[in-house]
């Protein structure tokens, strides 16, 4: 398998591309390390996308982060979409590519958001399969998400981080860490992030992601339309101080503020990073 | 064998589609109790966040249907056609092309007032213009090879843009778009005396809309049918020799092939 040789920096923190930012982005080269691109807003072929996305390539290290491999998904591969992330990966060769442990699809209905599979042999002896094809077409690794979720199941076998390390250890993808997935899941189900970091395999995490979810006051929503929480900062320097080093990405996806806001996220994980790790990447804006 | 996974996805998709009661019951009766969230709510929860994306996506399309009926009235109408929906589309862009038969549904059914009887047309004006926006690159015309094919006496057909959008209609739909993408009031709209003929295309990074005569409009047609050049000449009653060089200077038609 063609792991990609180069990788995202170690504890730099990129940012989630996103359409409002890009012309800024294009003309200011913010200092931001990397950027990750969401398939499903830049796989058009033709007009201003793969333009602006070729532009910001010139200049920055990208990852590819998509939503619809639906690994969890009863239903065939979808080969035309993973051709897709073939295209996209020759056109802008991401350093990473990721999709998440859930699935997206089921017989004709087909669900822009990311349903939660039990966590069953069954289930895991599925996703191999899947995960081991999809590496296979991509000539790549991929990383896994761990997901949040609004239900679990009575019939898992495994808890979520257990369920991630034997992908790991049958397929040899690799774990995108979200640690504030984890953390509404331990707000809304009650399961500790604390023993979900520590279970997790930590030289596996090729990507941890960081974002804001919804108060909903009886439980949350993952909206990725927020600053990280207080919570969620306390979680990740927990993590960054025992990590390895993955590279970290600040998330937003809906009610996206100005590309500053982001910017200044960006700069609170990186003070995370520098207090909680070795001087070699103490960042100098901390 | 996926016994058990598939019929946990199966039933997990009954019960946010909300179409299945017995299967609705026994999904239910697999999720975990000890939770903030009862399976009930987490169920209508999955049920808002995927109906919640399609309507952003409605809105993000339509914005001057958007306005035309306020956003109030254009939001319960997105989430009624949500609700009706299969979800027979991974593709968002695919998904929300058939909005405008909901539109012509219920201004047929008269659930809309009688004077946005423009409102579905206007809705597939705009459908076009996303299209345009996000269609495929057109290589340049190929002169040599028309004019090779040409003289070797073969019969041709033409590609059109791939951003190429028709639309007649019997309202002055590029000014109700303006309008209404602009913010300003919507005046009332009367039907005009002739057919509107529009070509949506895009030129550079941006769709644009630009009204036609009949002849330029029903030649586009009949490229789009893959009507020969000489099925052009004889049945279309037009200049094709004046209408053709426009077209192509304008890209909206990009190539030729063989006809047959």
């Amino acid at each position: 398998m063609n792991a990609q040789s180069a990788r995202l920096p170690a504890n730099r923190v990129g940012l989630g591309l996103r359409t409002a930012h890009i012309d800024q982005i294009i003309n200011e080269l913010p200092d931001v390390p990397w950027f990750e691109v969401l398939l499903e807003n830049h796989s058009a072929k033709g007009g201003l996308v793969p333009r602006q996305l070729a532009a910001v390539r010139e200049h920055y290290p990208l990852s590819l982060h998509s939503v619809g491999m639906s690994l969890g998904g009863v239903e065939p591969l979808d080969m035309d979409y993973l051709a897709t992330i073939k295209r996209m990966v020759k056109m802008f060769q991401p350093l990473q590519i990721s999709d998440h442990l859930c699935f997206t699809h089921y017989g004709n209905h087909y669900f822009n958001d990311l349903l939660p599979i039990p966590f069953t042999s069954e289930s895991l002896r599925h996703v191999c399969n899947r995960i081991a094809v999809v590496q296979d077409f991509l000539d790549s690794r991929i990383l896994v998400e761990n997901l949040s979720s609004y239900l679990q199941f009575e019939a898992s076998e495994m808890n979520e981080a257990e369920f991630i390390n034997e992908l790991v250890a049958h397929t040899g993808c690799g774990i995108l860490l979200d640690i504030n997935n984890a953390y509404v899941n331990e707000f809304n189900h009650g399961c500790s992030v604390r023993a979900f970091i520590d279970t997790i395999c930590f030289e596996h995490v090729g990507e941890v992601h960081l974002a804001g979810y919804e108060d909903r006051t009886d439980f949350l929503i993952d909206a990725h339309n927020n600053r990280v929480s207080d919570a969620v900062w306390a979680l990740f320097e927990y993590y960054a101080r025992q990590s390895t080093g993955a590279p970290v990405l600040i998330e937003w996806d809906n009610d996206i503020p100005a590309l500053d806001v982001l910017l200044s996220e960006a700069i609170k994980a990186r003070c995370v990073i520098a207090e909680s790790t070795d001087s070699e990447f103490t960042d100098a804006t901390c | 064998m996926l016994d058990h996974l598939q019929l946990y996805e199966s039933e997990f998709v009954a019960a946010v589609s909300g179409r299945a009661d017995e299967q609705r019951r026994e999904f239910l009766s697999k999720i975990k109790k000890k939770s903030r969230i009862s399976p009930q709510l987490a169920v209508e929860i999955y049920r808002n966040n995927t109906q919640g994306v399609r309507v952003a996506a409605l809105e993000q399309i339509y914005p001057a249907c958007a306005s035309v009926v306020g956003s109030s009235v254009f939001r319960a109408i997105a989430r009624e056609f949500v609700a009706n929906d299969e979800y027979g589309s991974a593709d968002l862009n695919t998904y929300v092309g058939a909005f405008h038969r909901r539109l012509q549904h219920l201004l047929s059914g008269e659930r809309l007032p009688a004077d946005l009887v423009y409102l579905a047309d206007l809705a597939r004006l705009e459908y076009l213009l996303h299209q345009a926006y996000y269609a495929d690159d057109d290589p340049l015309f190929d002169f040599n090879d028309f004019e090779q094919t040409i003289n070797d006496g073969i019969d041709i057909s033409f590609h059109a843009s791939h951003s190429l959008g028709l639309i007649d209609s019997g309202y002055p739909l590029h000014q109700i778009w303006m309008n209404n993408v602009t913010q300003q009031c919507a005046s009332r709209v009367n039907a005009i005396n002739a057919t509107q003929y529009l070509v949506v295309y895009r030129d550079g990074f941006k769709p644009h809309i630009e009204a036609v005569d009949d002849c330029t409009y029903l030649t586009l047609v009949a490229i789009t049918k893959a009507c020969s050049l000489q099925q052009l000449v004889e049945r279309s009653g037009c200049e094709i020799t004046r209408i053709l060089p426009d077209l192509i200077s304008r890209g909206w038609v990009t190539g030729i092939s063989k006809h047959g």
